[in-house]
């Protein structure tokens, strides 16, 4: 493998999503490279949640080919695809999912226990939290603290692995402009310190000129 | 994944639902374990209650009432005999001791029984304070009701007349305590013993009393060596086939045995411990139905959780474990609550038995049972737990992404 191709976190070839063998969309190719991003956009119900979900190994598409870090997640055993995503994709989700019962350190922590990931050590875990301001609630639990926290825990639980791409699923649907740019500002920086890969799936405009390029899902009749 | 880290803060989070199941569960288990219990020990503290009596010689009459009367002391005597007919009737070979006992009194409801000293080596009784009486209208307590009465050595107390309290004083006739028998669990920690003379002296006098203004001469006037009856304890255990039956051949006498009896009176409360042991089996059947749907409600409400989990990357074994884990854990706090109140309950009734009864409970737990108990709360918590565990393993991670 060439080093250039070393790079490439994320790539997506014809990729088509649908249910029960027939296809309603299709993903244009593209390639993200480690600490670049893309937006994926589209209508409501155009196939961007679809695209993360066959990104992140949870739903098959039903046509072309998936690769992370040149291996295709649909090739694998579903064991090995379940270690996959949980050591080498990050997911943000529109709502965070946050485990209430737990302090915000502990779901932050929960990413590298699920993915039994030997990089889960305290000092990656304190570096994350003071990367992202959330040192001084780190005790607190996760339904005690604000909106802006919560979005803030969801972005480092996702990059608590040091995930080779990170998918963002319509991050900013309910937020005002500033807090939008904040949250992009936020995704974008802290994939590229990281040296993550970004797709963030939304319909949201604001976020095209923060990213690097963007890809508009194709429905098929 | 620490499993048990994230099962026991679910447990936190959702705390008032994880007690409801912990409730409902220990709930169901003491029920069991007391009902268990108590049936199990109910017998033994009836065959402690009459001590060492193996034979009750009393007037012809029922043999039960017999041994309700003069051998557990809770039915009222059915007539007198002469203490020397009584005394020669059990005079065997095959019996060890045998001692008169006479009713007619009490002292707030607790009976006054005269006898004689051999009475305390039919019930292995031994003196906590002072000694047996050595002159009329002397008493000596049993623990129960020295410890219900407050009564201390050298106290004054008067008897009254018949078994229940409320009757006539005998306001002329005070008796001194002058000893304190030990606990020994049996009838005997909850009577007032003095010496039979005292007993037949007080109720001659007050059957002449009456006789004056009533113009009739009653048993104890017409038979100078009343007796209730005689309690004896045998040498050895073939008396039992032997003795009641010598004895019963007499016209005026009744033996009667207070194990076979009480066995008798178990016979016909069969039917009871059937609905007994129904209504146990309907409680288990209760609480493990309960416990199982307070924990399901407890692990669906985690579904969601449990399926970010998978997302996150951990695989089905781990999920299903944190479901397994936090079920078990509200069992395993079952299991302890329960085992609490049950212990707490088995006090409490060993105790109303002990004041309103005088039977000593004394409730051991089968080790049976607590395996039972224990594998029946693993099953249930397996149970519980599966549902929720498929559940969360099988889907929702798209659903979890499209919600």
């Amino acid at each position: 493998m060439s080093s250039s191709n070393d790079t490439i976190k994320l790539a997506s070839t014809n990729l088509l999503l649908g249910r029960d063998g027939r296809s309603f969309a299709r993903v244009p190719d593209f390639a993200v490279a480690a600490g670049q991003s893309v937006a994926l956009v589209g209508a409501s119900g155009s196939g961007k949640t679809t695209a993360l979900m066959a990104f992140a190994g949870i739903r098959p598409p039903t046509g072309g080919a998936v690769v992370i870090e040149g291996v295709d997640p649909w090739r694998m055993s579903s064991h090995a695809r379940d270690q996959l995503r949980g050591r080498r994709i990050g997911l943000i989700f529109q709502s965070f999912y946050l485990v209430d019962a737990l302090s915000v350190g502990a779901n932050v922590k929960l990413a590298a226990q699920c993915a039994g990931n030997p990089l889960h050590d305290p000092v990656r875990l304190a570096k994350l939290l003071d990367l992202l301001g959330l040192s001084g609630v780190r005790e607190r639990r996760a339904d005690r603290i604000s909106h802006g926290q919560a979005q803030r825990v969801a972005v480092a639980r996702a990059l608590m692995n040091k995930p080779a791409v990170v998918l963002a699923d319509e991050p900013t649907s309910a937020l005002d402009d500033g807090n939008t740019e904040a949250l992009l500002k936020l995704l974008i920086e802290s994939a590229k310190l990281e040296h993550a890969a970004l797709v963030v799936a939304t319909h949201d405009r604001r976020v095209l000129s923060a990213v690097d390029r963007v890809v508009e899902m194709e429905t098929l009749s | 994944m620490n499993v048990i880290t994230l099962a026991f803060a679910y447990l936190r989070r959702r705390w008032g639902q994880a007690l409801l199941s912990v409730l409902v569960g220990a709930l169901g288990v003491a029920a069991v374990v007391t009902v268990l219990t108590a049936f199990d020990a109910l017998p033994d503290a009836a065959e402690r209650s009459w001590g060492g009596v193996d034979l009750v010689v009393g007037p012809k009459g029922s043999p039960l009432d017999l041994v309700l009367c003069c051998a557990l002391h809770v039915s009222d005597p059915q007539g007198l005999v002469s203490e020397k007919a009584a005394m020669g009737a059990a005079s065997s070979p095959l019996v060890r001791t045998a001692a008169p006992i006479a009713l007619g009194d009490n002292v707030n409801g607790w009976r006054i029984v005269g006898t004689t000293p051999a009475i305390f080596a039919i019930y292995h009784a031994d003196f906590a304070q002072g000694d047996v009486w050595t002159k009329p209208l002397q008493a000596v307590l049993g623990a129960g009701v020295a410890r219900a009465l407050q009564f201390k050595m050298g106290d004054h107390f008067v008897g009254a007349h018949g078994l229940a309290a409320g009757g006539e004083l005998h306001s002329q006739f005070p008796y001194k305590v002058v000893g304190i028998l030990k606990p020994t669990g049996s009838v005997l920690d909850r009577v007032v013993l003095c010496d039979i003379e005292t007993v037949r002296y007080i109720h001659r006098k007050h059957a002449e009393d009456e006789a004056n203004e009533t113009g009739v001469a009653y048993t104890y006037v017409n038979l100078p060596d009343a007796a209730t009856a005689v309690v004896a304890s045998y040498r050895t255990p073939v008396a039992a086939l032997l003795v009641p039956r010598l004895i019963n051949v007499n016209p005026a006498l009744t033996a009667a045995s207070p194990s076979f009896e009480i066995a008798r009176l178990m016979s016909y409360m069969r039917p009871l411990s059937y609905a007994a042991l129904a209504l146990g089996v309907l409680l288990v059947i209760i609480a493990a139905a309960g416990g199982a749907a307070a924990l399901m409600a407890t692990m669906n409400a985690r579904t969601r959780d449990l399926a970010l989990l998978r997302v996150l990357g951990a695989g089905p074994v781990s999920i299903a474990l944190v479901a397994f884990c936090e079920a078990g854990m509200i069992a395993v706090a079952a299991l302890i609550a329960g085992g609490a109140l049950t212990w707490a309950l088995l006090a409490i009734a060993s105790r109303l038995l002990l004041d309103r009864a005088g039977l000593l409970l004394v409730p051991q737990i089968d080790p049976d049972t607590v395996i039972y108990l224990i594998g029946g709360a693993i099953a249930v918590a397996f149970a519980a737990a599966l549902v929720p565990a498929i559940r969360a393993v099988r889907t929702s991670m798209e659903e979890l992404l499209q919600s």
